[in-house]
């Protein structure tokens, strides 16, 4: 398809006996969010510095908007704007000074002053960077992303550490970015996020792509048609008992919160309520959900995405 | 990419960086002016007291004894306190006096029998002072010795200076030495460390991520250098001009480009620290202890003509060694460069040396690997 914007092909990087990234392949095409999902370690940096040429891959090959990413760095590198991390700016230098400089590198940049304002720190032009709060720096660093005006934006965890506003706010900005044709590809932590902006999801763990898809997909394919969430309120549960009731298909406790994955959520609620009678096991506080992205993470490798 | 605005941008970045950041403002503008005052304050007497306080203590109180104490204070290098014995000293204890002369009772009667009479010269042996205090009064009463005794010395010393260097005073000398140490300072203090700095937090990295080249990324290291450089010469010149009086260079160009090709190999270095330290606080005491040796043993910071052979023979490996030699040169001396031509040919050679291989491990860092 002409409208592919990055085209990673078989990405392999090895440290000394460790493959950090095995045989990772990806596509990404223009208006579309893709986001890498997996824990820290799991191999995503390494995939993404691969995919930007800053990191030379053992094998495999990458192009970005049909240039290699490593024999042609140069092009590449007026194609992709990437965020900076917030702990990577230089503190010492203001705002506006440092969009002067990031502007002065590209042939085309945007203007400081539209940049400034659609960021929404026009006020704070004059700032050092670390004078600013976290949310700021956050709309900084895909300020920075932005200066020349790429056609595919790499975000690493853009919005990891912000309050649920600033969260919100930046989500906007980013959806407003795959309207305006941009590809973007985002690491992030946060499975609502995956599963709100991004298009389609790649959980990588070992630097394996274990699976790749649409998130509606992959829930489908590899979660569990539901789950029940039942606060034990501190009370003993044998979870080798609730995990033989009808249509579980698993079950874990997290912060005395006992969740049966389950294949039919009716037919375990019923279940459930027989063997709370039995068990004198207390349901005051019982919810049903359908399956997250968190839950197909869980399904993949066997281990929350934050472990 | 190279162009005029992302070459100006790019430069005043790196200065922005290197002025705003406290310790490398400290290390590249202060750290020398203080230095200057401090040595200035202890070994140059602020340039207008020379006179050694000396107490004298006159138990003889006869006409010997008051010709020698006339002949002291038209010495011109005595700043005389009299009082009794006890009180002479406790100044002397105080460190207020360098010395006191003892002018024994009986002197002149001694004297004027003929008899060689002992005058007794107390020091304060923990004091380095004292004990140069005590060469100058041993002299003095010498000498006085001799002239009454109606006798002549056969030889005596015709103290001069080098032609061409007599209008020049203590800190004029030291300025050579401290132009290279604020140098040194500014490369190592704070480039080596805020490069280390900037390359661990991953600053530097998302640069390169940008079309940002080496080659401009070199270029402007270089001109913020020398931006730091001349602001540093302008600085430590202004505070020596209004503290001490010192004078211009003799060669104001020669004096120009040996700074310059001193602040670049002073940069090379500073770069190579920095390129290889594992993270900021490693840089620091890294570059601190490269920094002093690479100061001390090229009497930047003072002359140690009188160091052991084995520090002499290191201070042959220094580059400031030849920084300072050909600063003193073209500055004092208004040698010619071709003068020099050796002294800048090692400068030159470091700058070159060091500067391609910091520039080497950047590329490695910074590009695909």
């Amino acid at each position: 398809m002409s409208d592919i914007k990055v085209e990673a092909r078989n990405l392999v990087k090895r440290y000394g006996d460790l493959t950090a990234v095995d045989n990772v392949s990806l596509t990404v095409h223009a208006g579309e969010i893709v986001g890498l999902l997996g824990p820290n370690g799991a191999g995503k940096t390494t995939t993404i510095e691969m995919m930007e040429g800053l990191r030379k891959p053992d094998a495999g090959s990458c192009t970005i908007c049909g240039y290699d990413a490593i024999t042609a760095a140069r092009q590449v590198r007026e194609r992709i704007g990437l965020s900076l991390q917030t702990a990577n700016m230089p503190d010492q230098i203001a705002v506006r000074e440092l969009l002067d400089l990031y502007g002065s590198l590209y042939p085309n940049p945007m203007a400081t002053e539209e940049l400034l304002r659609q960021s929404g720190l026009a006020e704070k032009a004059k700032s050092l960077c670390s004078q600013l709060s976290g949310g700021q720096r956050q709309r900084l660093s895909l300020a920075l992303a932005l200066v020349g005006r790429p056609e595919v934006i790499f975000l690493d965890e853009p919005t990891t550490g912000l309050d649920p506003q600033a969260r919100h706010s930046l989500w906007d900005v980013i959806l407003s970015l795959r309207a305006d044709g941009r590809a973007i590809i985002m690491s992030t932590h946060y499975m609502e996020e995956a599963e709100k902006l991004c298009d389609r999801v790649a959980v990588i763990d070992h630097g394996v792509l274990l699976a790749e898809g649409r998130p509606r997909e992959l829930i489908r394919e590899h979660g569990p048609e539901g789950a029940i969430e039942l606060d034990t309120a501190g009370a003993a549960v044998n979870l080798a008992e609730l995990a033989r009731l009808g249509a579980v298909t698993g079950v874990k406790t997290e912060d005395q919160i006992a969740v049966l994955h389950t294949a039919n959520t009716a037919a375990t609620l019923m279940a459930l309520s027989e063997y709370a009678q039995v068990a004198r096991l207390p349901l005051g506080d019982l919810r049903t959900r359908s399956a997250t992205m968190e839950d197909v993470f869980m399904a993949l490798t066997g281990r929350r995405l934050r472990d | 990419m190279w162009t005029l605005h992302s070459l100006k941008q790019m430069t005043l970045f790196q200065f922005r960086s290197l002025l705003r950041n406290k310790t490398a403002f400290f290390f590249s503008l202060i750290n020398s002016v203080v230095l200057v005052a401090v040595f200035g304050a202890a070994y140059g007497n602020m340039g207008s007291n020379l006179k050694e306080p000396v107490g004298v203590v006159d138990l003889d109180r006869g006409p010997v004894a008051q010709a020698a104490r006339t002949a002291l204070a038209n010495a011109g290098v005595v700043d005389m306190r009299s009082g009794d014995e006890a009180a002479m000293k406790a100044l002397l204890v105080k460190g207020t006096v360098r010395a006191v002369i003892i002018l024994p009772a009986g002197l002149s009667d001694r004297v004027a029998a003929g008899q060689p009479a002992a005058v007794t010269v107390l020091r304060d042996p923990s004091s380095n002072a004292s004990s140069v205090a005590i060469g100058v009064m041993a002299n003095l009463i010498q000498g006085y010795g001799l002239s009454l005794a109606g006798a002549r010395p056969v030889l005596y010393p015709n103290v001069q200076d080098l032609p061409g260097l007599d209008r020049f005073n203590f800190f004029d000398f030291m300025m050579p030495g401290q132009l290279v140490y604020m140098l040194l300072a500014g490369s190592f203090m704070s480039i080596a460390i805020m490069l280390a700095g900037q390359r661990v937090k991953g600053t530097l990295r998302h640069l390169f991520s940008t079309p940002l080249s080496m080659s401009l990324w070199v270029t402007t290291q270089v001109l913020a250098n020398l931006l730091l450089a001349a602001l540093q010469i302008v600085v430590l010149f202004a505070a020596a001009w209004l503290m001490f009086r010192v004078h211009l260079p003799a060669s104001i160009p020669g004096t120009a480009v040996l700074l310059t090709l001193s602040a670049l190999a002073a940069l090379g270095m500073g770069l190579l620290v920095g390129s290889w330290a594992r993270s900021g606080e490693v840089a620091f005491p890294v570059a601190f202890i490269i920094f002093f040796a690479v100061a001390m043993l090229g009497n930047a910071m003072m002359p140690i003509d009188g160091a052991p052979d084995f520090m002499l023979a290191l201070q042959k490996f220094m580059p400031s060694t030849y920084m300072t030699h050909a600063l003193k040169l073209v500055m004092m001396q208004g040698k010619s460069l071709l003068d020099v031509w050796k002294d800048m040919a090692v400068i030159g050679a470091t700058a070159l040396v060091t500067g391609s291989l910091a520039v080497w491990r950047m590329r490695r860092q910074m590009t695909a690997a």
